[in-house]
């Protein structure tokens, strides 16, 4: 008998007969109490009607745009799929989406609406959460949000991560008047500004699998460590069987780089000395340079002022030298092929260089024998790669697609987490890295490296200066965040005008306002989906703060640290059981490789959950959002929040005079992108997705949009320089000589702002004798990140205990082991200058012996959590977020984790 | 026809997605996997590499839990699935006993779930369909390939190492990969069982 047949044998008379037999045991106060002691089960009282398959989208991670089907029997999800259908998993699932069903049918959630009952707050103090109605609940929140919304909306500061992806949040926030939207997600990523200077839109660099021969990853995945039912891991997979050669540069070795052609261990820090050293080779050793490309397409002929700037003509456009006429010409020329790269030159009596003279010079000392030192590398193998590289580039080499003649350069270079986490060091190697890859050429165009954006005709486009525009956080005036003052934003944004997320900044903020020239409190705090007291890199100044702010409410899928500090919980729904949509491109973050299947591709996916019936009395955030407008007067109106949602639906406006369901929301952004005729109807299981592809083949590719001499690239990142220059400006302007936290250390933290990266060591690289390591952590397959809960889902939990002896463990070579008289599965204290961790030990040869490896994000729980998600060690115990310590990035407000260690058995 | 599975070592990242799809497509309890996938690694630094191995029912060509069954219980389908009749079965446990590869399941009860606080919603409209006092194990997901579909691990796998299909049939893929692949292994030939799960 088929399984579907046995599970649909259960009717919905069984169903009612059970839920019937909970609500009698909840009556008779039975153990049907939740894990965490509050709430009850829900009896159903309503069973769904039709049992079935129904389409989906998995918001178990980041990306959330896999495509899922439900199958649903008397309202019980009892299987989960990925849909064959979907443009980006074809019918691929990860384990994290697999185990979905096991974050909704979770007695450890939160089941009711709570409200605190015990003033004093934290992390081990039992808050006396009382349950209440969602219309208590929400009035409430209504009622203490009121006044700050009448005094000064930037008292509520709404923190949000990637467990819940509201949509909606942001109009929330800005129909409120705050600015404060705090990401807490982010703060181990200080990746995305050589991306967003560089590349397209970014945010990050990713390579044309579909074509690239050698690729090198540097502390990375392209797949199988982060949304690995996305393109990434099937195309890296199929890459190499087609014969891409791939390097792995970093200090320990995953399942991913063992099916790489070379795992090349490095010590943690080093890995700017080791693209220094790299680039020194290929400049001074190898000399096969892609000099069309450098001069038709980067700045390198730009000629440089000795004060960094650009010399220009009269009316404003940077000058190169023609060698042939023996003058400066503007960057325009048709005869660029004629101008220096090398040089030195006198125009209007100023002497200059070409940026290319600059960075070769500034490379001249870095030689791979120096590199060594530092990063354990052998001379030969920084050597070896550079060479290799260049060989596989093929410089000069062509491919035609439609009609339209492409360079080919079928290299390219990726880092990510373990590098970029250190800081200055970690953003500069990544600059060097996209200066590696500009030497061949291999800048968006087939084979080489894209942003991960879709494909755009207006990402390359240049500014007045012949140079592609920069984004995002590199963006628009090159400040990420505008300039304001007094200061404005609560996460001090405007001292890192560069920055990528900064939540780290808010417990100063809280707590010490005046020393960061907060001319206002932070009285209310939102939030959800994320927990920057578990992922935040100081655990008791996040726990001090929280406990501080005056009012917190939070959407809470379980019973986390943030829902333990607050005064009203306000039960999130699973993914699985909300009405939901994706609505967009198939951009990255999660897929990290750009492949033909997911180039331009345009997707909408909705769930209907209209026949699940929830297990407890949760709600959409999204709805609750929209019932909390209302009660606050800021639902209609030209300010009001369905207005500041049809910001992004003018094509298919809401009506701004009343409130709008979630249906009417999901199907205006449906219609708004995709047409005016479609509905949300039309989804269904057997439709599958709604999508279109905004490019195909020559389209694919940035390039084409800007071929020839159209736009140019930075080898030399004048970006840095003038955005330093403008910031000192301004503070000065303040009457500030320095950011706060930074006196005295000013020199540091500018070092990174410049734009030519040299090499400089993060703050743990060099430490006191004792700390004699250095631990690092990575994402892996099973647990890559906090969202969707995956540190309590059992059924993970469960697969990574039985057979996965590496993910609950602290790695630690065996030769170093065996040195220090540690064995396998010793117990052991990993301590740094900040805090300590503790775990048992994996003696293992997939590690650097300088190196203790702390997979994923274990070891962080609550009071009233499963007592699962304290297992494993707690990485994030080991790193530190001040100031003074140089515990966060200046350039990308990254957070220093990459910290030095000692070990010792306990 | 003979169903079978090519696994490929070399595209096997690890995840273990197909153990959790596995457990939801069966509804299996806590504890049970039919299907999982050891971790290990080999080497010495830093010539070191990771591996993963995925372990199933191998449904063997001569399975020695078929042979060991007094109430034949256990047997081969036409289709070459070897599979248990629930009704026959008596908990006996030989036939885990004579499985070389450790990869049959006792059903010890249905009424006990993850959480101590009783059965979940999900957990009572899956278990009862698991009879106590049974042995069970890996299916090939007969119920998913009578409706033309691939096992559910096959499927969900992200990384598209693992490939269904007839043996017998010199067009399908798992013929093809294994003509392709002549070094093909299968585990534990020395005890002569003739699996039908092969890894290349």
């Amino acid at each position: 008998m088929s399984k579907d047949s046995l599970a649909n044998k259960m009717s919905r008379r069984t169903f009612l007969k059970v839920s019937a037999a909970t609500a009698a045991a909840v009556a008779a106060g039975d153990q049907l109490l939740g894990g965490n002691g509050v709430g009850v089960l829900e009896a159903n009282a309503a069973p769904a009607a039709d049992d079935g398959w129904y389409p989906g989208v998995c918001k178990m991670c980041m990306q959330g745009d896999c495509q899922q089907r439900v199958h649903v029997v008397d309202g019980v999800v009892v299987k989960v799929e990925g849909d064959p259908q979907g443009r980006q998993n074809f019918g691929a699932l990860c384990p994290r989406g697999n185990a979905s069903i096991m974050q909704m049918y979770n007695p450890w959630r939160v089941k009711k609406p709570l409200k605190r009952t015990n003033p004093q707050k934290g992390l081990d103090v039992d808050p006396g959460f009382v349950e209440i109605s969602w219309d208590e609940a929400l009035q409430t929140v209504a009622d203490r949000l009121k006044p700050i919304k009448e005094s000064d909306p930037r008292k509520l500061v709404c923190v949000s991560g990637f467990g819940v992806r509201s949509a909606l949040l942001g109009n929330f926030e800005q129909a409120f008047g705050t600015p404060n939207d705090v990401p807490s997600r982010g703060s181990a990523c200080a990746y995305h500004i050589a991306g967003h200077i560089t590349h397209q839109r970014g945010p990050d660099g990713v390579p044309d699998l579909d074509r690239c021969n050698y690729f090198i990853d540097v502390g990375h995945t392209l797949g199988p460590n982060i949304a690995n039912s996305s393109p990434g891991t099937r195309n890296v997979l199929d890459a190499i069987e087609r014969g891409c050669k791939i390097i792995d540069i970093d200090p320990r070795c995953s399942q991913e780089a063992s099916k790489y052609a070379e795992w090349v261990p490095i010590r943690p820090g080093s890995e700017l000395a080791f693209f220094l050293a790299m680039l020194h080779t290929m400049l001074y050793e190898i000399g096969t340079l892609d000099i069309w490309y450098l001069k038709a397409r980067t700045n390198g002929p730009y000629l440089i002022d000795p004060e960094g700037e650009f010399v220009k003509d009269g009316s404003g456009k940077p000058l190169m030298w023609n060698e042939a006429a023996g003058r400066a010409v503007p960057f325009d020329t048709p005869d660029y092929m004629d101008c220096a790269l090398e040089g030195t030159y006198t125009v209007n009596g100023v002497t200059c260089h070409p940026a290319f003279q600059l960075v070769k010079d500034q490379m001249e000392e870095y030689t791979p024998e120096w590199s060594e030192q530092h990063t354990t590398i052998s001379a030969a193998t920084v050597r070896r790669i550079a060479n290799d590289f260049v060989e596989h580039a093929q410089i000069g080499a062509t491919v035609d697609i439609d009609g339209f003649t492409f360079p080919l350069r079928p290299v390219g270079i990726v880092s990510e987490r373990g590098p970029y986490q250190h800081t200055n060091e970690g953003p500069m190697q990544d600059f060097v890295t996209k200066i590696i890859c500009q030497m061949v050429g291999a800048i968006e165009v087939p084979g080489g490296m894209s942003g991960c954006s879709m494909p755009h005709p207006d990402w390359l486009k240049p500014d007045e200066e012949g140079i592609r525009i920069a984004n995002y956080e590199a963006g628009a005036d090159y400040f990420g965040y505008p300039w304001s003052w007094p200061l404005n934003f609560a996460d001090l944004r405007q001292f890192y005008p560069v920055s990528h997320t900064l939540v780290w900044a808010l417990p100063k903020t809280i707590l010490e306002p005046e020393k960061y020239h907060m001319d206002y409190r932070i009285e209310a705090l939102m939030s959800c989906g994320g927990g920057p007291v578990r992922s935040g890199f100081d655990r008791e100044a996040f726990e001090k703060a929280w406990a501080a702010v005056p009012f917190h409410f939070v959407f809470a899928l379980t019973y986390d640290e943030n829902a333990i500090l607050a005064d009203i919980v306000l039960p999130d729904s699973s993914f699985l059981e909300k009405d939901t949509f994706h609505g967009g491109s198939s951009a990255p973050p999660g897929h990290k490789v750009m492949v033909d299947s997911s180039r331009g591709l345009n997707v909408f996916l909705f769930r209907d959950a209209s026949k699940i019936t929830k297990p407890y009395d949760s709600r959409n955030m999204d709805e609750v959002l929209v019932d909390l407008a209302d009660k606050l007067g800021i639902m209609t109106g030209p300010d009001g929040m369905a207005a500041k949602a049809n910001n992004s639906l003018r094509n298919a406006p809401l009506d701004t005079g009343k409130k709008f369901t979630l249906r009417e929301w999901s199907e205006a952004s449906l219609k708004q992108t995709y047409g005016a005729d479609k509905k949300l109807d039309d989804i269904t299981d057997e439709s599958g997705p709604v999508y279109f592809y905004s490019t195909r083949g020559a389209k694919n590719y940035n390039y084409y949009y800007q071929p020839d001499n159209q736009t140019r690239t930075p080898i030399y990142y004048i970006n840095l320089l003038r955005v330093a220059k403008k910031f000192k400006e301004n503070l000065e302007a303040a009457g500030l000589s320095e950011v706060p936290g930074w006196e005295g250390d000013m020199d540091y933290f500018f070092e990174a702002f410049t734009p030519i990266p040299k090499w400089m060591t993060c703050p743990e690289f060099n430490p006191p004798p004792e700390y004699d390591l250095w631990a690092i952590n990575w994402k892996t397959p099973m647990a890559p990140f906090f969202c969707g809960d995956t540190f309590g889902n059992v059924w993970l939990h469960e697969t990574m205990k039985k057979f996965d002896p590496y993910e609950f463990s602290i790695w630690i070579n065996t030769a170093t082991a065996e040195e220090k008289g540690i064995k396998d599965g010793d117990k052991v204290c990993v301590e740094s200058r900040y805090g300590k961790a503790e775990g048992y030990v994996k003696v293992t040869e997939l590690i650097h012996p300088e190196v203790l490896g702390f997979p994923s994000g274990h070891g962080a729980s609550s009071s009233k959590a499963n007592p699962i998600t304290a297992e494993g060690p707690y990485f994030n115990a080991l790193c530190n977020i001040d100031e003074k310590n140089r515990g966060v990035d200046p350039l990308t407000a990254g957070v220093e984790s990459g910290p030095a260690v000692k070990i010792y058995k306990v | 026809m003979r169903y079978g599975m090519v696994i490929s070592l070399s595209r096997c990242i690890g995840c273990n997605a197909c153990s959790i799809a596995c457990k939801h497509e069966n509804g299996t309890g806590p504890g049970v996997f039919w299907r999982k996938v050891i971790i290990t690694e080999s080497g010495k630094y830093p010539q070191a590499a990771m591996h993963a191995l995925p372990l199933l029912c191998n449904h063997c060509e001569d399975p020695s839990c078929a042979k060991v069954c007094p109430v034949k219980a256990t047997k081969m389908d036409a289709n070459g699935m070897v599979t248990i009749d629930a009704k026959k079965c008596i908990g006996c446990r030989y036939c885990m006993t004579a499985c070389p590869y450790n990869v049959r399941a006792y059903v010890r009860s249905n009424d006990k779930g993850y959480f101590d606080e009783g059965l979940t919603e999900y957990e009572k409209a899956v278990y009862g369909e698991h009879k106590v006092g049974t042995v069970e194990k890996c299916t090939f997901c007969a119920q998913r390939v009578e409706e033309g579909k691939n096992p559910a691990c096959v499927q969900t796998c992200p990384a598209k190492a693992l490939f269904f299909g007839d043996l017998d049939d010199p067009a399908s893929q798992v013929a093809k990969l294994l003509t392709d692949n002549p070094n093909a292994k299968t585990l534990k030939p020395e005890a002569g069982t003739k699996p039908k799960v092969f890894y290349i």
